[in-house]
């Protein structure tokens, strides 16, 4: 197990490479140079201002170079300074907003689990059934529905009609005064409505995913021999399908990082929660890019990581894996 | 070739997929005709007439803060959804062909590097990737389409990478290198006809995906610029009148969410018809 989860970490390093030179390529490529935004609109800057500009951030040097340079500095942790007025290091801008998106994507990540679970396992049992078509339905309606305009209804619903949940930001005024039991309160009416809906696309595929994988399994010959043994149909389901289930869903987890990471901006951003997407969006219409940088190098290392761990969850798992992988 | 005669019959039988196709169809009807179905100019403003509830003199889903026609705006941005989709899933489609034949056909080191490359470009969150773009290019219809477009082949990639693998040393393929057909005829004439199935499937989930991209995209203000509309900019104007008008949320993320919904539809329909060894795994 530790070698296999050495050489799954020494396999990371190639593929950081591969995000960095991305990045890198994606935004060079690009027509037009990080700074002309920057300048263009101001018509108070001068050509020797912006050649300052660019000598200041590197940009009058050969491509790789500024390669070399961004990485290197990147593996120090150093980002660089926002172009924002404020000028603050790149990195305390990222690691601030940092917990909020993470926190919030475990908690939509749990609740995924622990709906698509028996929703898929209900539907696939009696597959054909009334629960199976309703829940197909349903599922259906909920991949296509757009996340925004399910927050703002929903914002419609409980913020304005109902007036049982806050409409936007992270905390109520006054946060820093309430009890514990208060601030814990006070965060979860403001995180409910985002993590919720958040949740309901990754629960729509999931389940469905399920759904055709415990099909998959129930026709298979272990199950058969199971009832063949007199074993009731409960411990057939429960125990002997549902572990063979359960596997390939931590791939899914895994997978679904990026969809959760990237619907973090549409959800920060429509709820005014001050998470890592809320940041990125922030800085791409203001045209931070070192802040636009540092977080698509940071949104991709979250995937990566939640490769890594669904890879060793697999491991863990299903010992064929492990003893397969590399050899 | 029967298959399209036979598709047709599965067609039929699958009542789902059909009702997808009706609503396909009736959007194209829509944004083709939409100089004879809108009621009103999309861009006429009247002042006299600003934010009325739905029904309002003539206006069907009411009108905007401009006094705009909502469903005017909404019968014209369907042709941005429509040509988003389709020119953002045709590039898709033909790198990912282009692509996953390489791959799959020449195995070894060239298919190592491009599947590196796919795995790669799966890391990023693609909203991600594709607001660094959008910082750096101006913001417009054609430059959400190509961004789309280069952000989601990789799907497609893997599926014709995969059946080729599965078909290249099949006895049909050897006969026609035998016969001294050149590597990019075997491809185009013998492999790829055979890999189609997948391919027309995940394209046609790709115009939902896409759909829904680009009208996230201008509801965060980042894709469509004004005056032009589609139904993720008609959204975004609306959000800041939850309060007093929903009718300016609520129709055109409605019609996302049909329009959406029969794509997938469709496309899960094609995938039981195209591939008979599935049965029971879409829905039944």
């Amino acid at each position: 197990m530790l070698r296999y989860t050495l050489i799954r970490l020494a396999m990371m390093v190639p593929a950081f490479i591969g995000i960095t030179l991305v990045c890198f390529v994606v935004l060079h490529l690009s027509p037009g140079d990080p700074t002309s935004k920057l300048t263009d609109l101001n018509p108070k800057a001068s050509p020797t201002y912006r050649q300052r500009l660019k000598e200041i951030y590197g940009l009058d040097k050969p491509l790789h170079v500024q390669y070399v340079n961004w990485v290197s500095s990147l593996v120090r942790l150093d980002l660089g300074r926002s172009f924002a007025l404020d000028r603050r290091p790149v990195l305390d801008k990222i690691t601030e907003r940092l917990p909020v998106t993470l926190a919030m994507n475990l908690v939509s990540m749990a609740i995924i689990l622990m709906v698509s679970l028996p929703l898929g396992l209900f539907a696939a049992v009696r597959a054909g059934g009334a629960f199976d078509k309703t829940t197909t339905v349903i599922v259906f309606v909920c991949f296509a529905a757009p996340s925004f305009w399910l927050a703002l209804l929903a914002m419609q619903l409980f913020g304005i009609k109902l007036q049982w949940l806050p409409i936007s930001g992270l905390t109520s005024l006054g946060f820093e005064n309430f009890t514990a039991w208060g601030k814990f309160k006070d965060l979860a009416s403001h995180l409910a409505l985002p993590i919720l809906i958040s949740s309901l696309t990754s629960l729509a595929s999931i389940s469905r995913y399920l759904r055709s994988n415990m099909i998959d399994i129930i026709r298979q010959d272990f199950l058969t021999t199971a009832r063949a043994k007199g074993l009731p149909e409960r411990v057939v389901i429960w125990k002997h399908a549902l572990r063979n289930a359960l596997i390939p869903v931590i791939t899914i987890l895994g997978l679904s990082v990026p969809g959760l990471v990237a619907g973090s901006v549409i959800m920060e951003t429509t709820f005014a929660i001050p998470g890592l997407g809320l940041l990125f969006y922030e800085a791409a219409v203001q045209y931070d890019y070192p802040v636009v940088m540092g977080a698509l190098v940071m949104g991709a290392v979250l995937t990566l990581l939640g490769n890594l761990l669904a890879d060793i969850g697999y491991a863990i798992a299903d010992p064929r894996i492990r003893d397969q992988a590399f050899k | 070739m029967d298959w399209p005669r036979n598709a047709l019959k599965g067609m039929w039988a699958n009542k789902l997929a059909t009702a997808g196709a009706m609503v396909v169809l009736l959007m194209f009807a829509v944004s083709w005709l939409a100089p004879v179905i809108a009621t009103h100019g999309p861009d006429d403003v009247d002042v006299a007439m600003r934010l009325k509830p739905p029904g309002t003199e003539g206006h069907i889903f009411g009108t905007d803060r401009l006094g705009r026609d909502v469903f005017s705006r909404m019968v014209w941005g369907s042709r941005v959804s429509l040509k988003v989709g389709f020119v953002a899933v045709g590039i898709a489609t033909l790198i990912g062909v282009i692509l996953g034949a390489i791959a799959g056909f020449y195995g070894g080191i060239l298919d190592a590097i491009i599947m590196r490359f796919c795995d790669l470009m799966l890391c990023f969150p693609t909203i991600f990737l594709i607001l660094a773009v959008i910082t750096l290019l101006e913001p417009s219809i054609w430059n959400v389409m190509l961004v789309i477009g280069l952000t989601g082949w990789m799907g497609v990639t893997r599926l014709v990478r995969a059946e080729l693998l599965s078909l290249r040393g099949r006895d049909f393929v050897l006969a026609s290198k035998a016969m001294g057909a050149s590597d990019l005829r075997v491809i185009s004439t013998h492999l790829l006809p055979n890999a189609m199935g997948p391919v027309i499937v995940s394209a046609t989930l790709g115009v939902a995906g896409a759909i829904l991209t680009e009208s996230a995209l201008s509801f965060l203000g980042l894709g469509v610029q004004a005056p032009m509309s589609s139904w993720g900019s008609i959204l975004s104007n609306g959000k800041n009148f939850i309060q007093t008008a929903w009718w300016l949320t609520f129709y055109p993320g409605l019609a996302i969410l049909v329009t959406v919904l029969s794509y997938n539809l469709l496309g899960e329909g094609l995938r039981e018809i195209l591939n008979p060894h599935r049965k029971g795994r879409g829905f039944d």
